[in-house]
């Protein structure tokens, strides 16, 4: 409840609240005493009627059991004489003023207590009122109720969930909490995900799950479709092949490097061979590009002199026009 | 040349390893001619034997009930193969300048200019070549890595390994790695 509310009584009064009342305590430490010579007069006053009354008492009722059979018959025999007509003894004119009573008692019953309830309406709040206002109930209840047992007895007889359901507007107070907090840091400091993940997975069929919420066959047409299969498998499948003949390609020349380099030797050439084919300028075949050509927006790749190895002296014009050496 | 035809859209990345690239368009040695020779050798023994072989059967379909196999003297087989090695090597010198054994090598034979040769150059080499096959290994002592008949014939044997046409977008292009 919001502090800034005005306290009310049943009432509705709100004025009720400008004239505070003093809260006295409702246990008091101890009943106020009387004077001390008030209080031995009492007692001894006490003493005697005890002592003197209980054997009149018990006289009294043991005379009283004697003569009970004797006053019984007796007041019978008033009530019914005999030899009287019974219309006129005093038995059937007491049964007769008892029945008219009982009547009369009955009939203003509803009333009496009609009146004694609104007496009470009057009554009670005009009494309790100021009672309640002077005794600190919230102390009291505190102090001579246990409310634990108290709470837990209301808590088994009621099913809360049910209630909070029914009466408490969830989503203001659902809203308004996240609001306040930030969720993600939350969930993330105080919960372990890997063993709530753990035992979500634990707990249930994934394969069972994707099978029947996932449409796995359109995701699988979807794939295929995207992806080249044959060209995959084609190419998968050529490549080997052609790593053997480009590793058997590259033995060869570095074969014939080594045979050159051993002839040179022999013939004591100190010049690097002149092997640049006049007027080639690439393969017959199609255009052919590099990565970074490719990326840079270059043109084809012009082998010649260029990308000849270790800077051969030779020009294509040279080369060719050279003849044997 | 279909270099000089830009064809938009279809590039390829170049097949050739990093390594073997520096080594287009120079001439072969004499190792990789001579194992590219014996690739064209072995096809050419490969058809003579199967000559051979389908003349023995077509014998055989006219004749099974008194069939004996064929008695060849052996200098038929020779004129067989050098009919057959001639007419093979000139039919690929004068095509695209390689042989099977060239494409298997990565080699590929070239004219003066270092284009495709000539017919009559292209007959003429494969009847040296036939005739006198150590003229190959002249290219091991050759400064300019050539044989006897690319001496006379000026022709040459360069390195340029076979790319096969594969068109690529340019945007796969441009998410590859250099090969």
């Amino acid at each position: 409840m919001p502090e800034d509310v005005p306290v009310t009584d049943d009432r509705g009064d709100a004025d009720a609240t400008d004239e505070p009342v003093a809260l006295v305590p409702a246990l008091r430490p101890s009943a106020p005493a009387l004077p001390p010579a008030v209080e031995g007069t009492i007692d001894v006053a006490i003493g005697a009627a005890v002592t003197v009354a209980r054997p009149v008492v018990g006289v009294t009722l043991a005379l009283g059991r004697a003569a009970e059979p004797f006053v019984r018959d007796t007041v019978h025999l008033l009530a019914h004489p005999p030899l009287v007509p019974e219309q006129l003894t005093l038995g059937h004119l007491a049964t007769t003023l008892a029945g008219r009573g009982r009547l009369v008692r009955r009939a203003a019953g509803g009333d009496a207590a009609e009146a004694t309830g609104q007496v009470l309406d009057i009554a009670v709040p005009s009494v309790l009122d100021p009672v309640l206002d002077r005794i600190d109930l919230t102390s009291l209840v505190i102090s001579r109720v246990d409310l634990g047992r108290l709470v837990a007895a209301v808590l088994d007889r009621m099913d809360l969930t049910e209630v909070v359901l029914e009466r408490v507007d969830l989503e203001p107070i659902v809203t308004r909490a996240l609001d306040g907090m930030d969720l993600t840091t939350v969930v993330l400091e105080r919960v372990d995900l890997g063993t709530v993940i753990e035992r979500a997975l634990d707990t249930m069929d994934l394969t069972d799950t994707v099978r029947s919420r996932v449409d796995l066959k359109s995701i699988a047409e979807e794939v295929i479709d995207e992806v080249d299969l044959p060209e995959i498998i084609r190419g998968s499948t050529t490549g080997v092949a052609a790593d053997v003949v480009d590793g058997t390609r590259l033995v060869a020349m570095n074969g014939d490097e080594v045979v050159n380099r051993i002839v040179d030797r022999l013939l004591l050439r100190r010049k690097a061979r002149r092997t640049a084919a006049a007027g080639w300028t690439g393969t017959d075949d199609d255009e052919v590009r590099t990565v970074t050509e490719l990326l840079t927006g270059d043109g084809p790749v012009a082998a010649g002199p260029s990308t000849r190895p270790e800077g051969d002296d030779a020009t294509a014009g040279h080369a060719e026009g050279s003849g044997e050496s | 040349m279909s270099a000089d035809r830009p064809v938009p859209g279809l590039k390829r990345l170049d097949p050739i390893p990093p390594r073997a690239r520096a080594f287009q368009g120079l001439r072969a040695g004499v190792v990789s001619r001579t194992v590219a020779g014996a690739i064209d050798y072995a096809i050419i023994a490969s058809l003579t034997l199967g000559t051979y072989a389908a003349v023995a059967i077509v014998l055989f379909l006219f004749n099974p009930t008194g069939y004996q196999f064929p008695r060849w003297p052996f200098w038929w087989f020779l004129v067989i193969g050098f009919s057959l090695m001639i007419s093979y090597l000139t039919l690929a010198f004068g095509t695209r300048g390689r042989t099977v054994g060239d494409r298997v090598m990565g080699l590929r034979v070239v004219g003066h200019h270092g284009h495709r040769m000539w017919w009559g150059v292209a007959f003429v080499r494969a009847a040296f070549c036939t005739a006198v096959p150590i003229g190959l290994w002249w290219c091991a002592i050759s400064r300019e890595n050539r044989s006897l008949q690319d001496l006379l014939l000026r022709t040459s044997v360069i390195h340029e390994w076979p790319t096969p046409v594969q068109p690529l977008a340019p945007k796969d292009a441009a998410d590859r790695t250099e090969l």
